[in-house]
């Protein structure tokens, strides 16, 4: 177990070093939901006027949507560097020594708990300085930060099976950039579903991205509903775990296949 | 167990058949053994199964059937075992290019258990031995073919196996680096007694490096010895040998002479030059060269050329070795 614990944080600082080394990095993959929070936020400021946005500031409604785009759009490149690691040979070479197998999934996944951590708490700051005020308990900001991670690691787990199923580093992406944008107009992450067409709410109710939306808007506000930020909490739970499975198995296959 | 292999084989494959989707056969029933500390040469055309037989032996991939033993520990039952004991060098690099040199090493390291001081005089030793000082702090990115494969086989015995293998270890380098890690691979083997398996496209590479050699073709071993028994097989040595002068008189009773000597198999007459190809050129010189001087023929230069792998090569598998 603690050599479990050990390997996997060796594998993952690998590529956690390089991407402190140059912290632009950081900034750039971060650079699309911060446009957004910007942009939208202040283009749509208004917005809160209509009947039924129960908020003070758009700011603050499209925060946890785009916290959770964020990890979306961090997410689905981790199979790329699966697919260098596979295209390289350095996938080969971990094969040989003597390390268990999940470690090298679970280290891309730590590896983007990393990275996902700094990038929120510079989201937060740019949402402070935008004007969104919350109070928060520290079980709530653990709560916050947790709920989109959960759906990170599930996307990233997908991008890590693709990344083996296709060994293609363009069919990868088109695949998971196909899906993305729309998914998240098909959230409640700019508008709530109580304003959206019938149609949207009913594909929204099973969209793993509104669940981690839903999740972590619920303890922004003042008077916490539990049971919905729990339901929503364990929904994506379960999607991060059936993704991970997913992932596992087909690195399984992946190995049959050498 | 152990022990008894220490004195035999350090690896044995027996039977090995494994066929990849699509029914492309790439092992057929491949078996050979390698005596411990010594350096196997695997030699083949593409496709014949050689990377297929690596990746079996280092547990990466499974056979439909066989079995193979590393020190006498199953590679099939027991593949955590073996990734303890062997270590690999495979075709693709392996290295982590957004690290140093000494990064991919230290990560190296860890995988196999090893830290603290222990793993940093290591790391520092291996530098120093590949003489790689220079590039360590660097990024990988900037290394050169020849470097990084020299990283790559410090990756490979940074925890001292007592197995090794090779696969393709200097294929796209230029003929010094070629040379750099040939003497690095002989002193493994000479020095430190690490068994070798080593593939390769290059005749040279394995004539030089192998104590004994298995060509493979189509996943069988097609013919197997020490390189220089494989080239004895054929037709063996010429000795070319220029004379002073144009004995063009005489010429024709030295080739009778001459073809009657023991280990003599033929005999070609150009003017000048006899050519003689015999079974071992440097036991049956010196009777030649008597026999051309009772005749009173003088000799002007003397040349044993060694029948090349080449050769062998293509008599077996019938095809010749795309370089």
């Amino acid at each position: 177990m603690k050599k479990l614990i050990k390997d996997t944080w060796n594998l993952a600082f690998r590529r956690i070093r390089p991407t402190f080394r140059r912290p632009m990095t950081i900034f750039m993959s971060m650079a699309q939901p911060i446009i957004w929070l910007l942009l939208f936020g202040n283009l749509f400021k208004g917005i809160i006027q209509v009947p039924g946005f129960f908020t003070d500031s758009y700011v603050e409604y499209i925060l946890p949507g785009m916290i959770v785009m964020n990890t979306l759009f961090i997410g689905i490149y981790t199979g790329m560097g699966t697919l260098t690691d596979l295209n390289y040979g350095a996938l080969e070479r971990f094969l040989v020594t003597p390390i268990n197998k999940i470690v090298i999934i679970f280290s891309e996944l730590v590896q983007l708990i990393v990275l996902l951590l700094v990038q929120f708490i510079m989201i937060m700051l740019l949402a402070l300085t935008m004007g969104a005020r919350f109070t928060l308990s520290i079980s709530s900001i653990i709560i916050f930060l947790t709920i989109p991670i959960l759906l990170g690691l599930g996307v990233s787990a997908l991008s890590i099976s693709l990344a083996l199923i296709t060994r293609k580093h363009e069919a990868m992406i088109t695949a998971l950039q196909f899906f993305t944008l729309p998914l998240m107009f098909l959230s409640s992450a700019f508008m709530p579903r109580n304003l959206m067409p019938a149609w949207i709410r009913t594909i929204s109710i099973v969209n793993p991205i509104d669940w981690a939306i839903l999740g972590a808007r619920g303890v922004l506000s003042s008077q916490i509903n539990w049971t919905e930020v729990i339901t929503n909490g364990a929904m994506v739970l379960l999607f991060g775990v059936i993704c991970v499975l997913i992932s596992l198995q087909s690195f399984k296959k992946f190995q049959n296949s050498i | 167990m152990l022990l008894k292999n220490q004195n035999t084989f350090a690896i044995e494959v027996n039977n090995l058949v494994k066929t990849y989707k699509g029914g492309i056969k790439a092992l057929d029933g491949l078996t050979f053994n390698i005596r411990s500390g010594s350096i196997y040469g695997l030699l083949g055309p593409n496709g014949a199964g050689k990377s297929t037989t690596v990746k079996i032996l280092t547990t990466l991939s499974k056979p439909d059937s066989g079995e193979a033993n590393v020190l006498g520990i199953d590679v099939l039952s027991q593949p955590d075992k073996i990734r303890r004991i062997i270590g690999c060098v495979s075709q693709k690099s392996g290295v982590c290019y957004d690290s140093t040199g000494r990064e991919n090493l230290i990560l190296q390291g860890q995988l196999y258990g090893m830290g603290g001081k222990y793993l940093k005089e290591r790391v520092d030793e291996l530098i120093n031995i590949l003489k790689l000082e220079e590039a360590a702090n660097r990024s990988t990115l900037t290394y050169s073919g020849g470097m990084l494969r020299k990283l790559d086989i410090a990756m490979g015995i940074i925890h001292n196996p007592q197995i090794l293998f090779l696969d393709e270890p200097t294929t796209g380098l230029d003929p010094e680096a070629r040379a750099t890690l040939w003497e690095i691979i002989l002193n493994l083997s000479k020095q430190e007694q690490v068994t070798i398996l080593l593939t390769s496209h290059y005749l040279d590479e394995i004539d030089r490096l192998a104590d004994r050699v298995a060509i493979i073709d189509q996943g069988k071993v097609i013919i197997e010895g020490s390189p220089r028994e494989l080239k004895d097989k054929l037709a063996g040595d010429v000795i070319k040998i220029e004379l002073l002068k144009n004995y063009s008189n005489s010429i024709f009773h030295v080739e009778d002479v001459l073809k009657k000597q023991e280990g003599v198999i033929e005999v070609k007459i150009k003017s000048k030059e006899l050519q003689l190809q015999v079974s071992r050129g440097a036991s049956i010189l010196p009777n030649i060269l008597q026999v051309l001087q009772s005749l009173s023929i003088e000799v002007a230069s003397v040349e044993i050329i060694p029948p090349s792998l080449d050769v062998v090569y293509l008599k077996y598998t019938g095809k010749r070795i795309e370089a």
